[in-house]
């Protein structure tokens, strides 16, 4: 159970200079509740070895390692004290109902981009927001991207590339 | 015995100047100016106050509360930082001058058209005169939500809907009513709402703050240092650093905190309902009295707590005085910054006697100063 958050530094953002990041600290350790937020989370960034994780809401990032939990992206410091505010409320339901949860301990694979591109409709169309497939395939390997990004993918003729792509991913946490 | 309370509320609360002297012998630092424990102690409490404040006014996020030395200063915020060339404003004709001078100065400068709404001699606004004026378009509308002079409340809940029913944005001036009506922004609507922290929030004065609806955006007033972002020559985009340029008055918003925790603790309901039983208990014994005249709504109608009279062929400064030289008490004369609301009940020429409650009045008080001014007003006779 998190009672406190306390924000240690803020500075700007080196990705997005109009915005801030922060470093800030809880009042317990919360490695044990990574497994049941990465339950909770499908898109969370596990990471085993350094028993962090990463997760986004909306444009804010969070990364949770030990008692600190960083955050990225945010606009002021008192929208960082409503960010802290959520994530407490957040993290302490998920500690409420443990018992429910099955923790999670599968992370991301990360399957080498070109095996991805092999499968996309290499047409270049922008539709995803990527400036060509290669890009995309990059990103969604490092899970930056979602894969129904990539519209022309979910066509009915394009079903069995999707199965491939989603094998790619089959030993870590699915797309 | 102290009845102007809506200029300034006193006594404090107690906790008001202890928190005030804590911050300045234990915490001292800048919020918001440095990552060392202190400074950081410091911005927990400027949040902590902000997330206080929403709670007593219902407000959703904490970034809509945009903490500025006054009610002024928030009204001049939001009047110039919305209003552009030759716009249309409109107001109703009881405004304070805290509203009536920043649109008359727009009116000069940016040629901005004022568009008013009558009231009644008894100072009631009549919402198809609201209508009338709203309906012929204008940018921003601005309304007192319970006048100083008059003591009246107006219905803005309905004056909100109707303005932006004609598209307009509104501007509340709740400098008279926080803290001491109960309040709930997110129900009432407005896009912007002015308050103070020495009125009925009971805290220092040199407080006060403008609360921002999601999605609306101001000009800034003013530019300069936030401790954010400080690399960028322009201020941030986002409330509230955007407009809390210059070190923020942290002694003061310590003050205010401990202020609108002992409301809250309270209940604005209940501080509110003795505030009404006393002026209400007053107008009683005032109202047949022979050569007093009360002003505004009757005892019967809701009001704030404060009354405005005249005692016949005395100027209300002389009335003023004699109720402090002679019985030790302190009272409001003139036209308390509001001529415009004096022109609408027939007072410009005289002002009034002010008489306005607080938490800490009680009945033997108002009783007392019920018999001064009818003594007062015998020897008138």
């Amino acid at each position: 159970m998190i009672h406190r958050i306390d924000i240690i530094e803020t500075s700007p953002c080196m990705a997005d200079k109009s915005k801030l990041k922060g470093i800030t600290v809880a009042d317990c350790d919360l490695t044990p509740l990574i497994p049941y937020i990465n339950a909770e989370l499908p898109k969370a960034d596990y990471k085993k070895e350094s028993e962090s994780i990463s997760f986004k809401k909306g444009i804010i990032r969070f990364t949770i390692m030990k008692n600190n939990i960083n955050v990225t992206r945010f606009d002021t410091v008192t929208h960082l004290r409503e960010l802290l505010e959520w994530v407490m409320d957040f993290l302490n339901d998920i500690d409420s109902r443990k018992d429910k949860i099955t923790p999670d301990y599968r992370t991301f694979v990360h399957p080498a981009p070109p095996l991805i591109y092999k499968e996309l409709p290499q047409t270049n169309c922008g539709k995803c927001g990527q400036k060509s497939c290669i890009a995309f395939a990059g990103r969604l390997s490092r899970r930056k991207i979602d894969v129904e990004e990539c519209s022309p993918l979910f066509l009915l003729e394009n079903e069995e590339h999707l199965a491939n792509i989603k094998e790619l991913f089959a030993g870590g946490k699915p797309l | 015995m102290y009845f102007d309370n809506a200029a300034t509320s006193y006594p404090k609360p107690d906790c008001v100047p202890e928190q005030m002297v804590h911050y300045i012998k234990n915490i001292g630092a800048s919020p918001g100016r440095g990552t060392y424990a202190a400074a950081l102690e410091g911005d927990q409490l400027l949040y902590d106050t902000r997330k206080a404040i929403c709670r007593l006014l219902h407000i959703s996020r904490a970034s809509n509360v945009v903490f500025t030395a006054n009610s002024t200063e928030a009204i001049n915020l939001a009047v110039k930082g919305i209003l552009q060339p030759e716009d249309c404003v409109a107001t109703t004709a009881i405004e304070h001058n805290a509203v009536w001078r920043p649109l008359k100065k727009m009116e000069q400068s940016h040629r901005v058209h004022i568009r008013t709404i009558g009231v009644s001699s008894d100072g009631t606004l009549d919402l198809a005169e609201a209508k009338r004026v709203l309906s012929q378009g204008c940018r921003l509308a601005v309304f007192i939500h319970g006048s100083n002079v008059i003591g009246n409340i107006l219905p803005v809940q309905e004056l909100t809907d109707l303005a932006h029913q004609y598209g307009a944005l509104v501007l509340l001036d709740a400098s008279q009513t926080a803290g001491a009506i109960p309040m709930d922004l997110t129900e009432i609507g407005a896009d912007f709402v002015a308050f103070t922290g020495h009125k009925g929030l009971m805290g220092p004065t040199g407080t006060g703050g403008l609360y921002i609806k999601d999605g609306c955006v101001l000009d800034t007033l003013k530019e300069g240092g936030t401790g954010s972002m400080s690399v960028s020559p322009y201020s941030p985009e986002d409330p509230p650093d955007r407009y809390e340029v210059g070190t923020v008055n942290i002694i003061g918003i310590a003050g205010l905190y401990a202020s609108v925790k002992y409301i809250s603790e309270i209940g604005v309901d209940k501080i509110c309902k003795q505030e009404q039983q006393l002026i209400k208990r007053l107008m009683v014994s005032l109202q047949d009295v022979e050569n007093i005249t009360l002003y505004g709504p009757g005892e019967k109608e809701e009001r704030l707590g404060l009354l405005s009279l005249n005692i016949k062929d005395m100027t209300p400064y002389d009335a003023a005085k004699i109720l402090d030289q002679k019985y030790g008490m302190m009272a409001r004369a003139g036209l308390h910054c509001s001529p415009q609301a004096h022109r609408a009940i027939g007072t410009i020429q005289t002002g009034t006697l002010r008489i306005s409650t607080g938490w800490f009045n009680t009945e033997a008080e108002i009783d007392q100063l019920a018999q001064a001014l009818m003594e007062i007003a015998k020897e008138r006779v």
